[in-house]
Formats: structure tokens, sequence, C-alpha cells
């Protein structure tokens, strides 16, 4: 008979804590399963009322009460530092916004439309001329990526590896692949940095593009050397306060946003 | 102008029409829940206030992203617990930054120790649970904290922290499970202290 790993105890507490208060305790067969070893084993059970005893210490935490005037307090604060933004012409801005990224739209389906007819043309032509090459498929994503959204999904991917431990498959694997799909509108940015000649972020999406390139394509995968490595060389740039910084003056001066198709840019 | 009665999504739809004064419902009204979940994340109401202040100014620069299939108060509280993280997180750096300022200079470390926040043995002997708990959530990283609050004080599950957090939820599970190993060892700690300090006590009784 196996036992339940710590983990597994964990799961079952804070599930049989969701049960009690009529939620979904979710998984319901490991918790029917984990239930059933319960029964049957006192080894388990022990430690399973120790780990309750333990935690329920931790259930009084303190929590100062907001009063009832709280909110009129924050929103007094909150009012004088709105940005004009949103208050001055929302509809105006948000009509412009659409109609902006409706003309991207149709300029990438014409950019795609006049590639497709092209490749078909050309393919014509060889096998008119030559012995046709079968074409590799083509298969485009088109992602509208907004400059805030990649900061803040870089941000976080940098909180995770800052604290990552160890080599375990579901954090690694996970940031690997969220690493890869920051990687290409991460470069298409950086062109964007290239035009405006804008130093600060031009600096910081090239050291994040190196840490993006090492955490998704690290030979051999990611293991307890590299991401040591890759946390030292993310504090010796100060990397995650500079996305913050960055995240913080995107917000102030507005949205970016771009159009990727499959790494590259329309 | 939108009343306190009116729905969230009506005070939304009012302000992107140019009613600032509507997003006023917005912020009275999910205050109070924002505050909760930042004070148990930061541990102190000062920090907790500037992620409310902080959560809505966000919340509101980015309204019009605000997608209406799902509920601004779960949209503000995700803000908010991203707020949360970045103050432990930023907070952790100062705090690290003056721990290493104070291990350069042993003698000033020495004559700050009144100052310091009471050890281990002072909290189990004067039995300030409080304090404990939250002496035992320092020992946390900010990823872990939040985590660990969201799931064991606000009561979210794992999809939903993952979701707060921006993570996989494979990642917001096991931030969770070191969350807990660690909050366990710690008030092992605790106890083995308080057993010492209660021997103690008793031995200099009987003398």
């Amino acid at each position: 008979m196996r036992h339940l790993r710590e983990e597994e105890l964990i799961e079952h507490y804070y599930a049989t804590r969701a049960a009690g208060r009529g939620e979904d305790a979710g998984r319901e067969k490991e918790f029917r399963a984990a239930e059933g070893h319960l029964q049957a084993c006192g080894a388990c059970a022990e430690a399973r009322a120790a780990l309750a005893a333990e935690m329920g210490e931790m259930d009084g935490l303190p929590c100062a009460e907001a009063d009832a005037a709280y909110g009129t307090s924050v929103w007094n604060r909150v009012a004088s530092r709105l940005p004009r933004m949103a208050a001055e012409e929302p509809p105006r801005r948000r009509a412009a916004w659409g109609m902006m990224l409706g003309w991207a739209a149709a300029s990438a389906v014409l950019v795609i439309g006049a590639f497709e007819v092209g490749r078909v043309w050309e393919h014509r032509q060889h096998a008119q001329t030559a012995v046709a090459r079968p074409a590799p498929p083509v298969e485009r994503q088109i992602v509208v990526v907004v400059l805030g959204d990649h900061l803040d999904r870089t941000e976080r991917l940098l909180v995770e590896l800052k604290h990552a431990q160890g080599e375990d498959p579901d954090v690694v694997k996970p940031m690997r692949d969220e690493a890869r799909s920051l990687l290409a509108a991460n470069r298409v940015f950086r062109e964007d940095a290239d035009k405006s000649g804008d130093k600060a972020l031009i600096q910081a999406l090239d050291h994040l593009n190196q840490l993006l390139n090492d955490v998704a394509n690290a030979p051999g995968g990611l293991n307890a050397a590299s991401i040591a490595r890759l946390q030292r060389e993310m504090e010796a740039e100060g990397l995650l306060f500079k996305v913050r910084v960055l995240r913080s003056r995107n917000a102030h001066q507005g949205l970016t946003a771009r159009i990727v198709v499959k790494g590259g840019t329309v | 102008m939108v009343s306190m009665g009116q729905s969230d999504q009506a005070a939304i739809t009012a302000i992107l029409a140019g009613d600032t004064e509507a997003y006023g419902s917005l912020v009275k009204r999910h205050s109070a829940m924002l505050f909760r979940m930042a004070y148990r994340v930061t541990g102190n109401a000062a920090d907790a206030d500037d992620v409310v202040q902080e959560a809505f100014l966000r919340a509101y620069v980015k309204l019009a992203s605000f997608e209406s299939r799902s509920e601004f108060g779960t949209w503000v509280y995700r803000i908010a617990v991203h707020c949360a993280l970045d103050k432990v997180s930023g907070r952790r750096g100062v705090e690290e930054a003056s721990r290493i300022g104070e291990e350069n200079d042993a003698e000033e470390a020495s004559s700050q120790v009144a100052d310091e926040a009471p050890g281990p043995e002072r909290l189990a002997l004067s039995g300030e649970i409080g304090a404990m708990q939250e002496m035992a959530l320092r020992g946390l990283s900010p990823l872990e904290r939040t985590a660990f609050v969201l799931r064991h004080h606000e009561e979210k599950s794992t999809e939903e922290i993952a979701a707060a957090l921006a993570i996989a939820p494979n990642a917001a599970k096991q931030a969770v499970f070191r969350a807990v190993k660690k909050v366990r060892q710690r008030l092992e700690g605790f106890r083995r202290t308080q057993k010492r300090a209660s021997r103690g006590e008793a031995q200099r009784v009987t003398v």
C-alpha cells in the first residue's frame, strides 16, 4: 500500500475545506481515493490530522477590516490621480483603436493573400519550367500582441523563474512554453523600439530576448544549475525591475499593439 | 452619473462614455474586498491601502480592454493580486538589501537588535499568535506567500490562483505546496522553542 505524499495530504486538506463550505472539492476521483486510503491507513490519517491541526493555527490570521467609509476614502484619493485618457474621449479612442486594429487586420489579410497568390503563381511557373517541388505547408497564426500584456506576462515569467527551485517538470515545462510564446512578440517590440530610438526599451528588450531564448532553448533543458545561472543573470541585469519600470511607463503612455505572424510582423 | 445601486456593467458603460464619476461606484463597491486580500498578502494596512489604490488606477487605464464576459470584481481582484505581489516583491528586495548592509557591519547589527521585530523565542513566550503567524508567512517567497494567502485565507481554488497570478495551475499548486511545507516547518520551530522556554521556566521555579 502506497502512503499518501505530503502534497496529496495538502490537496486533500484544502479539498475537504472547500467541501465543508459547500463548494466543489474538485478532482472527485483523487479526493475519493485519498478518502478511502485515509480510512484504511492509520499512519496517513495521523499525518492528515497533524496537518489539519497545524494549518488550523494559521486560520485566525488577524486582518484589519475596512470600515464603511473606506471605499469613499479610496475614491477620493484615486479620483484625482485618474489619467485623462479614458475620461476625455473614450468612445472616440475606442473607435480609433478598433479602426486601427481593423486596418492592421485588413493589411495582414492583404499581405498574406498576396503572399499566397504569389506563391501559387510561382509554383505554377516552376511546374511549367522545371520539376515541381512540393511546397511546404504554410500555417500562419496571426496574433495581436499588446505591449502592456506582453510585459505583464514577461514579468510573471521572471517572477516564476526567480523563485524556481530544482527542476520539477511541472514548473519547468510551463516556463519553457511561456518563454517560447513570448520570444516572437519580444522580437517584434524590439524592432519597434529600434525605430523609436528608445534606448532603455531597446536595452531591456535585448536582455529579455537573451533570457527568454536561454529559458526556451537551453541545451539539455532547464536544470537546477541552468536555473541558478539564469537567476544570477536576471539579478545582475536587474531585469525584473526594468520590466516593472517599462510596464508602469507603458501604462501611462498608452497601449502599443502589434500584429505578429508566426515570428514575423505585418 | 451612476448610483451605487446600478450594476458594474452599467457603471463601466458610463465610464467608457466619458462619465469618470461612475468609476466611483465601482471603487466604493469593491474596495473592502481588495483591502482584505491586500492586507493578508502584504501584512500591513499602509501597503494594503497602496495596493488598493494602484489596482483601481491600473484597472481604470485598462478598462477599455475589460471583457464584459467576466465580472468586474473578479477582474479587479486579479489586478490587485498582481499589485500585492509587486508590493511584497519590492519590499523583500529592500529588506534583503538592508540585511546585507547589516551583515557587513556586525557592531551596527548588534546595536539594532533591540529595534528588530521579536524573535521566535519572544513570540513563543508572549503567545502572540498573530505575530507568530506573520513570522511564519515571512519565511515564504512573495509568490509563495501570495499563493498561500489566496488558497488558505481567501479560499480560492488552484485554478483561480493560477488565473490571478497568471501562471500555470501546476505552478500555482506547487507554490502552495512549498508554502505549506515552509509554514509547517516554521510553526514546528516555534513549538520547539516554546517547549524549551517552558522547561526553562519550570526549572527556575523549582530552584
